[in-house]
């Protein structure tokens, strides 16, 4: 057989078949069975209650549990929300960050539990104008006991939980475990105190590099780029992570108060004590 | 082809790696990098515990006929058993507390008040009141205000998610000007070091007086700052107590005295509501509170009538005086006006040192009358005529005299006429608490009160009848801004 002007025979076509062609193609194949890395996209843009959390959660476990996801983003756009999610949601970031790293990515807010999440991820990006920071408890404290006649009770704080008094102190423990979050989380990086930290400032973008909040300003694709350096991947794709781990919302209707008129409040429903930041009323004298 | 045949094991290896080799230096670069991942230590935070309570000494000074009213006519923003703890305070050193709902007016509960305590108001004072509380201050009244962030009636419209705003400081502020006190609207924070919330402040920092004698720590649970022009400076906020108007602090001041000692201000009055009164030193300063209260020395004046004695009264006819039906009738209404005063009124003519004393007599030099006349200066050299201090010379006929005398034992009303019949006269009007035809200047009064028609002819530069002095009410005090200190 010619090819050109080389003259080649049926044995050397068939070696150069069996062991050129073949492993190739081989090698390809299993080349293919290479995954593309994935930097896994977790968005956050609602408050934080159980509902929200179990979404979240959901992606996170996907995450951590599959191979092709070599960081994850976190995208926040949320005031914050209940203390008990919120931590729920930071440890297992935590868990995730001690095998793949995870960005936070601002998008218009990241205030008080959603700054507690970013402040557990290993860089932070923002808009300059993003709303960030917060930090620090609200609540709603409850009345003082009293006796009712229809409603009885075992034990005086059995229907009010625990004195007024003890729900701002438990308020100020609250606080002193986000305060620990912010600093281990930021380290060296958080440029101001605690005196200026916990004033629960809320600060642009621009402010929040400037004290040390977040590592710089930039866009989602910025920060996936940012996941992927710190996973050492290139060329990913970005996957939002609630189609493969099939996290669903489930509506939290009632999170904030809705008046009667189907009006939603931007402060929530059930007292009791929140890493939730809400945006000041209209004050009339 | 040589060389493919005696390497084709290796080449064979070397194309079959080759594309995963390829694709996965294309897509990774080397092991992720793993930052050191630090968690909170949850278990260590524990609720943070407020001071040991200092118990406050056991032994009172006890007062007698002192009497405390509590403002309840500006709606004010507190009900009364939140501060029982106070008031427990005030009646233990026997003090009587009244609350003032508006009946009778603020000028006669002024009239006999020892120290009149406002909490927290939400409406304004009238300027004749804020009038009415100089003078009465100006006569050693106290006046205690207490000022409350906590009570500046924020409240949310659930409906429409707006917020009411009605700081009680701008109800008060008019109230303190005349005494060079201003409070802020602002409320005090510290992050550094609190009593379980950034705004219950530590204080430690004292203004010497016997206010905070002895004085370590306080606590005050949300508290405005203060300024004052004059005053005592009595509790200070520490270099990172901070105020919320401008972030900037250092010596901020959350209670004070006023210039002339008889005006006492708090920006706060949490401290005396269960369970913050039985913080560290707060117990303690509540009693100080309550000794300062009844402490005063409210002089009264004739004008006050009948608030102007202290205990027990004893009528002391002098002189040839005969206590007939005209005047025994008259004395009738002069004991219920005194006894609606809680006060008694006995007849004695030889009373014991401790009670206050009401002199009956006739307009003479009288040995038994002389010892109550000596205070005032009289003239009565002259039979036809009588001089005062302050009033000149006066014809006797048908003329009255009220002298009045407190000190801290005793207080002396002296009531004189020129004839004894004329006296029932003189006694029927100071019962019914009409003195229109007096003329009174303080601590004496000149009326006409019988048929004679007493003429007066002095040069008196100031006679002043019926009621105190109500000068026009202009602030003396306007509080000046510090400028704040930028956050970095």
């Amino acid at each position: 057989m010619k090819v050109g002007k080389w003259e080649i025979s049926w044995d050397q076509v068939r070696m150069i078949l069996l062991w050129v062609a073949l492993p190739l193609i081989v090698g390809v194949l299993i080349a293919a069975a290479i995954p593309r890395p994935v930097i896994g996209v977790v968005y956050l843009d609602m408050p934080i209650d159980t509902y929200s959390a179990r979404y979240i959660l959901t992606q996170l476990d996907y995450a951590r549990t599959h191979a092709s996801v070599r960081a994850v983003v976190l995208t926040l756009d949320s005031p914050g929300g209940t203390v008990a999610d919120t931590e729920t949601i930071y440890q297992e970031l935590l868990a995730l960050r001690r095998v793949k790293p995870v960005v936070a990515s601002v998008g218009s807010m990241a205030a008080s539990g959603a700054y507690y999440l970013a402040s557990g991820t290993d860089y932070i990006i923002a808009n300059p104008t993003s709303e960030v920071g917060n930090v620090g408890v609200i609540g709603y404290l409850p009345d003082n006991p009293a006796i009712f006649e229809s409603t009885v009770s075992t034990g005086p704080y059995k229907l009010w939980g625990e004195p007024r008094d003890t729900y701002l102190r438990e308020m100020e423990m609250i606080k002193q475990g986000f305060y620990q979050a912010v600093k281990l989380g930021r380290g060296s990086r958080l440029k101001v105190g605690p005196e200026i930290i916990l004033t629960g400032r809320i600060w642009p973008g621009s402010e929040a590099l400037r004290v040390g909040l977040i590592d710089a300003l930039g866009s989602p694709t910025d920060a996936a780029a940012k996941a992927a350096h710190l996973a050492n991947v290139d060329h990913y794709q970005a996957v939002d992570l609630a189609v493969p781990a099939y996290a669903q919302v489930l509506a939290s209707t009632n999170f904030f108060y809705q008046t009667k008129d189907g009006i939603t409040l931007s402060y929530p429903t059930k007292p009791g004590l929140y890493l939730l930041y809400i945006p000041p009323l209209p004050v009339e004298k | 082809m040589e060389i493919l045949k005696r390497n084709r094991y290796w080449i064979a290896m070397v194309v079959l790696i080759l594309p995963a080799l390829l694709r996965g230096v294309w897509f990774y670069h080397g092991l992720p990098s793993h930052s050191k991942v630090e968690q909170p230590d949850y278990a260590a935070n524990v609720l943070p515990q407020p001071p040991v309570s200092t118990p406050a000494p056991e032994n009172v000074t006890l007062t007698s006929g002192k009497v405390v009213v509590l403002d309840d006519n500006h709606s004010n923003q507190f009900v009364p058993s939140e501060v029982e703890n106070f008031i427990s305070e005030l009646t233990k050193r026997g003090a009587r507390v009244e609350v003032d709902t508006g009946d009778p007016s603020l000028f006669t509960r002024l009239r006999y008040a020892s120290a009149y305590l406002i909490f927290s108001p939400s409406t304004y004072f009238s300027a004749e009141e804020v009038n009415q509380l100089k003078a009465f201050v100006s006569q050693g009244g106290r006046l205690i205000v207490f000022a409350d962030p906590t009570r500046g009636l924020t409240s949310i419209d659930y409906s429409t998610g707006s917020t009411y705003s009605k700081p009680d400081v701008d109800y008060l502020n008019p109230v303190l000007a005349p005494y060079g006190v201003a409070v802020n609207k602002d409320y005090l924070y510290n992050l550094d070091k609190h009593e379980g919330n950034f705004r219950n402040i530590f204080f430690t920092q004292f203004g010497r007086h016997a206010l905070t004698d002895g004085l370590s720590q306080v606590v005050f649970y949300g508290a405005h700052s203060m300024q004052t022009e004059g005053g005592t400076p009595l509790i200070l906020g520490d270099a990172k107590t901070l105020s919320s108007n401008t972030d900037a602090g250092g010596g901020l001041v959350a209670a004070a005295l006023s210039g002339n000692g008889n005006v006492l201000v708090f920006g706060d009055f949490s401290f005396l509501v269960p369970p913050y009164n039985t913080v560290a030193d707060n117990n303690l300063l509540i009693g100080r509170i309550a000794d300062f209260a009844l402490s005063g020395s409210h002089t009264h004046v004739i004008a006050d009538f009948p608030y102007v004695f202290d205990r027990t009264v004893s009528v002391v006819p002098t002189g040839k005086l005969q206590l007939g039906t005209d005047i025994l009738g008259s004395l009738a209404s002069l004991q219920k006006a005194i006894e609606e005063t809680d006060i008694k009124l006995e007849f004695n003519p030889k009373p014991d040192s401790s009670t206050d004393r009401l002199v009956l007599g006739i307009i003479s030099p009288g040995e038994d009358l002389a010892p109550y006349l000596e205070p005032f200066d009289l003239g009565m050299d002259d039979p036809q005529s009588i001089t005062l201090p302050d009033f000149g010379t006066i014809n006797r006929a048908g003329i009255g005299l009220l002298l009045y005398q407190h000190t801290a034992t005793r207080n002396t009303l002296v009531l004189l006429t020129d004839s004894e019949s004329d006296l029932p006269s003189l006694v029927s009007s100071l019962a019914a608490g009409d003195l229109t035809s007096c003329v009174v200047h303080e601590d004496v009064g000149a009326c006409a009160v019988g048929s004679g028609g007493g003429s007066y002819s002095g040069s008196s530069s100031f006679m002043n009848f019926p009621s105190l002095e109500i000068p026009s009410y202009t602030p003396e005090f306007t509080p000046s801004i510090s400028t704040p200190t930028p956050l970095p």
